[in-house]
């Protein structure tokens, strides 16, 4: 009944900027770049030979079937957990584009031009369906692409009967995945960084990125500003739905054809990137600076320990701990406030 | 009649709120207590420390002579006292036995599967006793309000309760089920059973109570047989002795008072949103500061809520400056010029990660382009916005990169008025906008409220404070149950005209 606040505090009054207040905050959000650092100096020191060389960097690290795949969505997963919402279906996504792109190619002739529009068109009605699902019909996001993701699923195994398709020789689609930009690095990597500045841009830059963080700050405050907050978190979800298109028709370039798997493997890392990235730069908000260190260094890990020919189970087993420790880390600030 | 159970001198104190101030009460086996004061005048707080929801920081309960220290909920169902909330707490898919008998202990076979049979049992025979006609194996979901609340009432005959408590009982109730509920009520006290009856509806408290207790700002004022009080002087024990100050008066300790253009801002036509607002048709003048008081419950929210687009209204015409709008989300009123400060500002109105600067650029992005052609907002232009508006309001913050979290309530409230201030808004809704706050930003945002009013824009001034409505509003309507019930204006205005209105009483012919 009695609404209780304290009553002029805070107002006006200097908060306490101690010593250990600066030491903490420096720690929350610069933390997770030290360790990075610190992994860094590690891996140089031990494989130096392979490790610090550049070769091993394009090739491994960020290349076009690990680095891009896992930024790009990432970066898409970004976007609507800044609006709090969550998207389960983008790993199936990554497949049907795949597979829709692949199977017009390979067993309809198709132009690959008009292949690739094909995909991001439904790339895009999906995330019409998620959103118009979640936000105007007010299911939750987890459940509603939960089961949009299987259903993905099943149309991608329908497209393409159910089998791996190879075999694709068309080569001016092929070259997505060959170019040479710059030296050895592939035009994939490039698509994934001009992804990553128009995501930025976007959220930190534009009206619509400042609409999307108000609502994940607060989505009934965010209404009652005005914020057409259906409308937008709908963008979200086309966002992410394109990121996996894109994911998609990359790496069917790359592999010279299609499996129904394509994307699902990248589910779970991309979160633990967010999820990294929220441990950064700004502690407890998704950002997407944020979001290419936490992609970069889950690669860095992964490729650092493979080369020091680590089991894969203690590769997981170190991600899993990195992730823990990151989000605790952006806690320290978090929990401050 | 015997005392059995009372309270000594209980405080209960809410930081800058003391909301019981040395409360004694005694309660009688047999006797219907009734239990009256405005919202907030500390009713529900005894009520909780009763249960054992809230410690007193002073004071004791005595039952049968004994101090009784009540560390949880439970303890004060194990000592016979029992609470039938304003809000219904029933577990909807469970059936009427197992909603009597929920927390109680099911009865058992073998100590292990639940006896239904018997659980079935026991519930119809207190049910019996209510008047009978409720199935104990229906889903209590199933169930009108009035029979859900019946239910409850047998949790406290199942449990032998010594002290039944009603907070607000009657609420949604038709009058034949009123009847039906006071009657049950009458045969508990018959039975020996102490009840204490809370209810803003004063005809109900003269009908069933034999005593009354009244509370205004935490005090108990006035416990009396009812026998020793008329409508008339009840009313006056509930507002306080200066209730019937006029509204010039008030005005004058409150600095304010505007002079309302003739112009018409908002007018609203046969409002109605479904079992909460019907029909209402109001008008706000240009320059005019128009009071909305009513109780709680009465529908104040949701009829500004609605005429905003928060909520789906069932019908009505809204129409701004003479041009009738078509509002259907919070987004088409702010473009026609109405803005809504809520009700909850924490938790609808502040978005909390964001900066104070944020907070207040949010609801005109538009206004702070780098180019008025390309949506990208400019932190310099922002920065300057949100300065303007610390300094015009004497918002007090570190900067306006402080977390929005940070400032006091009436800073708060500052704050997202600031975020309209430069809309070019016409239409000012202001729900409730003190709550919570202390006196001096209290002052400030009736200062605020007149700035708007002078001008030239119109304000819509919601409170249940009516001291407030009667020191800065020209006109204030009152709504009860949904409807509007009555307007009082200029030296009319006074506290007591409107309890009259929010309870339906007219002191002149009833008094």
């Amino acid at each position: 009944m009695t609404e209780i606040e304290t009553v002029g505090a805070g107002a006006g009054s200097v908060v306490g900027t101690s010593h250990s207040d600066r030491l903490r905050e420096f720690v929350g959000k610069y933390g997770l770049l030290i360790v990075y650092a610190a992994a860094f100096v590690f891996f140089a020191s031990k494989r130096g030979d392979s490790f610090l060389r550049i070769d091993t960097w394009t090739r491994t690290i960020l290349s076009p079937t690990g680095f891009t795949p896992l930024l790009v969505l990432a970066l898409g997963l970004t976007v609507v957990m800044a609006m709090g919402d969550f998207d389960l279906s983008f790993g199936n996504m990554v497949g049907l584009a795949g597979g829709t792109a692949g199977a017009l190619m390979i067993n309809y002739d198709i132009n690959w031009v008009v292949a690739i529009l094909i995909a991001l068109l439904i790339g895009v009605a999906v995330g019409v369906a998620n959103g118009y699902f979640v936000a105007y019909l007010n299911a939750s996001s987890f459940v509603i692409t939960l089961a949009a993701g299987t259903i993905l699923f099943g149309f991608e195994t329908l497209w393409t009967n159910n089998r791996s398709i190879s075999g694709l020789e068309v080569q001016s689609f092929l070259n997505l995945d060959e170019i040479k930009v710059i030296q050895n690095i592939r035009l994939p990597f490039f698509v994934a960084m001009a992804f990553f500045l128009l995501v930025w841009l976007m959220l930190d830059r534009t009206e619509l990125g400042r609409f999307m963080y108000a609502i994940g700050g607060n989505r009934e405050a965010a209404r009652l500003a005005g914020i057409r907050v259906q409308r937008i978190r709908t963008i979200g979800f086309i966002v992410v739905a394109i990121s996996a298109t894109i994911v998609g028709v990359l790496l069917v370039a790359n592999i010279g054809g299609t499996r129904s798997d394509l994307g699902t493997a990248f589910l779970l890392d991309a979160y633990a990137s967010v999820f990294l990235g929220a441990a950064v730069f700004r502690p407890g908000q998704f950002n997407a600076p944020g979001t290419l260190v936490g992609v970069v260094f889950l690669r860095t890990i992964e490729v650092g320990l493979l080369q020091m020919q680590i089991d894969n189970s203690w590769i997981n087993i170190s991600k899993g701990v990195i992730l823990l420790f990151g989000v605790l880390l952006s806690q320290l600030v978090v929990r401050q406030r | 009649m015997t005392s059995f159970l009372e309270t000594r001198g209980l405080v209960k104190d809410y930081p800058g709120v003391r909301a019981v101030d040395h409360v004694s009460l005694e309660f009688n086996e047999g006797e219907i207590l009734g239990l009256v004061g405005k919202n907030g005048a500390g009713k529900s707080s005894v009520i909780k420390i009763l249960a054992g929801a809230s410690r007193p920081d002073e004071g004791e309960i005595v039952l049968d002579g004994a101090p009784l220290t009540l560390a949880h909920p439970h303890e004060a169902t194990i000592r016979g006292m029992s609470f039938v909330h304003q809000e219904l707490s029933v577990v909807p898919d469970l059936s009427v036995a197992e909603n009597v008998e929920l927390g109680l202990g099911y009865p058992r076979r073998g100590g292990l599967f639940l006896n239904f049979r018997k659980m079935h049992a026991k519930a119809a025979e207190v049910l019996e006793r209510l008047g009978g006609g409720i199935d104990p194996r229906a889903p209590i979901g199933s169930l009108s309000v009035a029979e859900q609340r019946l239910v409850m009432i047998a949790r406290a005959l199942i449990t032998d309760a010594r002290l039944v408590v009603l907070d607000e009982p009657s609420a949604s109730l038709t009058d034949e089920e009123i009847n039906h509920m006071f009657a049950v009520l009458r045969d508990l006290a018959s039975h020996k059973v102490s009840v204490v009856y809370v209810s803003h509806r004063l005809e109900e408290i003269f009908g069933l109570a034999n005593r009354v207790a009244v509370m205004r700002d935490g005090a108990l004022v006035a416990d009396r047989p009812v026998s020793e009080f008329n409508v008339r002087t009840l009313i006056e024990e509930i507002t306080g002795a200066d209730a019937s100050a006029t509204a010039n008066e008030r005005r004058q300790s409150y600095g304010v008072g505007g002079r309302p253009d003739t112009e018409v801002a908002l007018r609203v036509t046969g409002l109605n949103v479904t079992g909460k607002v019907s029909d209402v048709t109001f008008e706000i003048r240009k320059g005019e500061i128009l009071g909305l008081a009513g109780l709680v419950g009465a529908g104040r929210t949701e009829l500004v809520r609605a005429v905003f687009g928060a909520d789906r209204r069932s019908s009505g015409h809204i129409e701004v400056n003479g041009v009738e709008c078509q509002i259907t989300e919070p987004r088409h009123a702010l473009d026609a010029g109405i803005v809504l400060l809520p009700e909850d500002r924490r938790n609808q109105g502040l978005i909390r990660d964001f900066s104070v600067r944020r907070n207040m650029t949010i609801g005109t992005l538009r206004q702070h382009r780098y180019k008025s052609s390309l949506p990208l907002p400019s932190s310099q232009l922002e920065r300057a916005a949100a300065q303007r508006a610390i300094e015009s309001l004497d918002i007090k913050t570190a900067s306006d990169q402080s977390p929005a979290d940070w400032l006091s309530g009436g800073n708060q409230q500052k704050l997202i008025l600031g975020r309209w201030l430069e809309s070019g808004a016409d239409v000012f809704i202001f729900d409730e906008p003190t709550q919570g706050i202390d006196v001096s930003a209290k002052e400030e945002v009736y200062m605020l409220m007149e700035r708007l009013a002078s001008e030239g824009r119109s304000v819509l001034f919601i409170s249940s404070e009516f001291g407030e409505l009667v020191g800065v509003c020209q006109r204030v309507m009152v709504l009860r149950e949904g409807e509007l019930v009555g307007e009082v204006s200029g030296e009319a205005i006074s506290e007591v005209a409107l309890l009259e209105l929010c309870y339906g009483h007219s002191m002149s012919t009833a008094g």
